[in-house]
């Protein structure tokens, strides 16, 4: 029962949430130092005064700054976050359309990272102060360290141009149609139609813009899990299972991982918030259309609808993985779920 | 001692040394130790803080952390020398034949598994028992050690109990394969006074039950009168005299037991100011030559700071690291007994 009202009420605080990153959202695009007209209307539309207003009518840029807004809310209440000034649909149609893409590349991202973050981070541990760990964690700094713009184009470079083993941008390649939209995630819709060539080419094109966009999780997660696991090891009960017999394997596995999870759980949780704020380089780079490209283009046109949408959408993400870390602690840790 | 004695001696360590290397310098945490054990025996060892009763018992188990732990030495147990014995061998004595309980219950039990898949787990690791078998010498276990529903306690996990509850299941988990030789390391002190002779006399009678020798660990006399047979005296990481107890009390040799037992308060005498041992315990990287006493003896004299003693035997049962005894049994520095 505690954990439904513990559920219930951060879905309540969620509504809050939304309201609030809106209005934040919506200050600081329109504060920017720049004019929407200037940003989507020709150069002759814009010396003629009546293409001009009639722009500003249209998308209520007319009105003060707090009418906008409260007119916004009200859309926004009834579930209407606008139309976009870019593409002229409604947001909320262009999200559902672009949020697929980003969460098939996000969650295949996030499982790269986890689990070779997870499996470095162990052997790491393990064999603390050896070459190998002076390798891995040469790799974890490298992946958290260097600029993911940087590593998308070096690796579009080197295994897609010069080396020719990776496919090129893109979901899926250029002359295969894509699967019939169930989920909309590519490789699953192919698997549900039965088409594993279409899947293997999917997952093939996941590979590159994945691996990118998780190496910053994945050099956090091995550095938090080699961190982790050498501090458990450290600690009394550990101790107290050596003096039961148990060998190191058992050690590890039964008593020191389960302990050392719960903060690499934390960083998971982080790390894949960061994935969906972080993809709008590398979906640019591999012309992956997801949201991160949508954003992209969205602000460079001053699309307030749009980039309001976006940002909603990434905070709702954001809260939503928080509230599943929070729970899996309860999972791991049987001291939070009884306070 | 002849053969014969030796053989009845169930544990029997015989110039055990450990240090450890630091950044500091090589620190020697223990230095030439002997002592020995025989079944249904409760041998105390008893010193302050940084004497090395830890260390020694944690060497018998093979527990300490290499590196920086060094062990030397040989500890006999049941014949058979536990040094030379390979790692595998010594996991199966572990936990099974000789196990401990530590001083510090409330860090001793790993907070993510229950209390009763925590005792259970040495019983299917040596013991070969089914889960249900163990599950019910589990619950047996927890009736012996005085806890209350222990099919309730069986699925509750450390968190959710006392320490002394906590410090009860330490020694349920520590008596479920019938050990030969129990390790208590301070079992008590962590505790509150009231909970402390609960525990000791909980330890009485299992001793009494299972007939298993004992090594109690403490540096509180008090605790050494009520449960053993023989004492050992701890300082600076020696044994300076090891004794029966009734003897010890009576006429104590070392000057170190002499302030030990001086420095116990009592209810019957005056108020007065405690008696104190002058001075504190020698730093382990710079230790006074001769007798590591000597700077705090009020006995000390030329030879003590110039030649260390050794454990010298005044009587079959009796040693003292002392010059004082040494020159009363005749026996001055040219040619002392080893103990």
């Amino acid at each position: 029962m505690g954990l439904l009202k513990y559920t219930a009420r951060r879905l309540v605080f969620l509504a809050f949430l939304v309201i609030g990153v809106s209005l934040v959202v919506f200050v600081i695009s329109h504060s920017v130092p720049s004019d929407p007209v200037l940003a989507n209307l020709s150069q002759r539309n814009i010396d003629n005064q009546e293409m001009v207003d009639s722009f500003k009518a249209k998308w209520g840029l007319d009105k003060p700054m707090y009418t906008q807004y409260f007119i916004y809310v009200g859309n926004l209440v009834k579930g209407d976050m606008g139309t976009s000034i870019r593409t002229q649909r409604p947001v909320m149609d262009d999200l559902k359309k672009y949020f697929p893409a980003t969460i098939e590349l996000a969650i295949f991202s996030i499982i790269i990272a986890v689990f070779f973050g997870m499996l470095f981070g162990i052997i790491s541990a393990i064999k603390r102060n050896s070459a190998i760990d002076q390798i891995i964690r040469g790799i974890s700094v490298v992946g958290v360290s260097v600029p993911s713009f940087w590593l998308g184009l070096m690796f579009l470079l080197l295994f897609y141009v010069n080396l020719g083993i990776a496919p090129g941008p893109g979901r899926i390649s250029p002359y295969l149609a894509p699967p019939v939209a169930v989920t909309n995630l590519y490789v699953i819709d192919a698997l549900l139609a039965g088409d594993w060539s279409l899947a293997v080419d999917a997952l093939q094109h996941l590979l590159l813009p994945g691996l990118v966009l998780g190496s910053f999780t994945m050099g956090l997660i091995t550095r938090t899990t080699r961190s982790s696991l050498l501090e458990v090891m450290s600690l009394d009960f550990i101790r107290t299972a050596r003096a039961k017999g148990l060998t190191e394997k058992m050690i590890i596995m039964r008593h020191a991982l389960g302990n050392a999870l719960i903060p690499v759980v934390t960083v998971i949780g982080i790390g894949f918030g960061n994935l969906l704020g972080g993809m709008v380089l590398v979906e640019t780079i591999f012309a992956w259309p997801g949201i991160g490209q949508y954003a992209y283009k969205a602000a460079g046109n001053l699309d307030f609808p749009a980039i309001i949408g976006v940002s909603i959408l990434i905070s709702i993400n954001y809260v939503v993985i928080n509230l599943i870390v929070d729970l899996l602690y309860g999972i791991l840790d049987p001291r939070v779920r009884y306070n | 001692m002849s053969d014969d004695l030796l053989d009845k001696d169930l544990l029997r360590i015989s110039n055990l040394n450990v240090q450890f290397r630091t950044s500091e310098g090589v620190f020697k945490a223990v230095r030439d130790v002997s002592i020995s054990i025989r079944s249904g025996e409760t041998l105390g060892i008893v010193g302050e803080s940084g004497s090395g009763k830890s260390v020694t018992a944690l060497s018998i188990m093979n527990l300490i952390p290499n590196p920086p732990g060094e062990i030397k030495g040989d500890i006999f147990f049941n014949g058979q020398n536990l040094r030379e014995m390979s790692l595998e061998e010594v996991r199966k004595v572990r936990g099974n034949e000789i196990s401990m309980i530590f001083q510090e219950p409330m860090t001793s039990l790993n907070p993510i598994h229950t209390c009763g898949k925590q005792i259970m787990e040495p019983l299917l690791l040596h013991k070969g028992f089914t889960k249900h078998e163990a599950k019910a010498r589990t619950i047996e276990l927890l009736k012996m050690v005085g806890i209350p529903l222990p099919e309730q306690r069986f699925k509750e996990y450390p968190h959710q109990l006392s320490g002394g509850m906590r410090q009860r299941i330490m020694i349920a988990m520590a008596l479920a394969c019938r050990p030969k030789l129990l390790l208590a390391d301070e079992p008590t002190t962590a505790l509150d006074v009231t909970i402390q002779a609960q525990i000791l006399e909980l330890m009485k009678n299992l001793r009494n039950e299972i007939d298993s020798a004992i090594i109690m660990i403490t540096h509180d006399l008090g605790i050494i009168t009520e449960m053993c047979h023989s004492v050992a005296v701890m300082y600076a990481g020696q044994v300076v005299e090891s004794s029966p107890l009734k003897e010890l009390i009576r006429e104590p040799l070392h000057p170190y037991t002499e302030g030990l037992l001086r420095s116990i308060p009592t209810i019957t005498k005056e108020k007065q100011r405690l008696y104190t041992i002058d001075g504190t315990v020698p730093s382990p990287f710079n230790m006074p030559p001769g007798c590591s006493f000597q700077p705090r003896c009020k006995y000390s004299n030329a030879i003590c700071s110039e030649q260390t003693p050794d454990l010298i035997h005044v009587s079959e049962e009796r040693a003292v690291r002392c010059w004082r005894h040494a020159e009363n049994i005749g026996i001055g520095n040219r040619s002392v007994l080893h103990g």
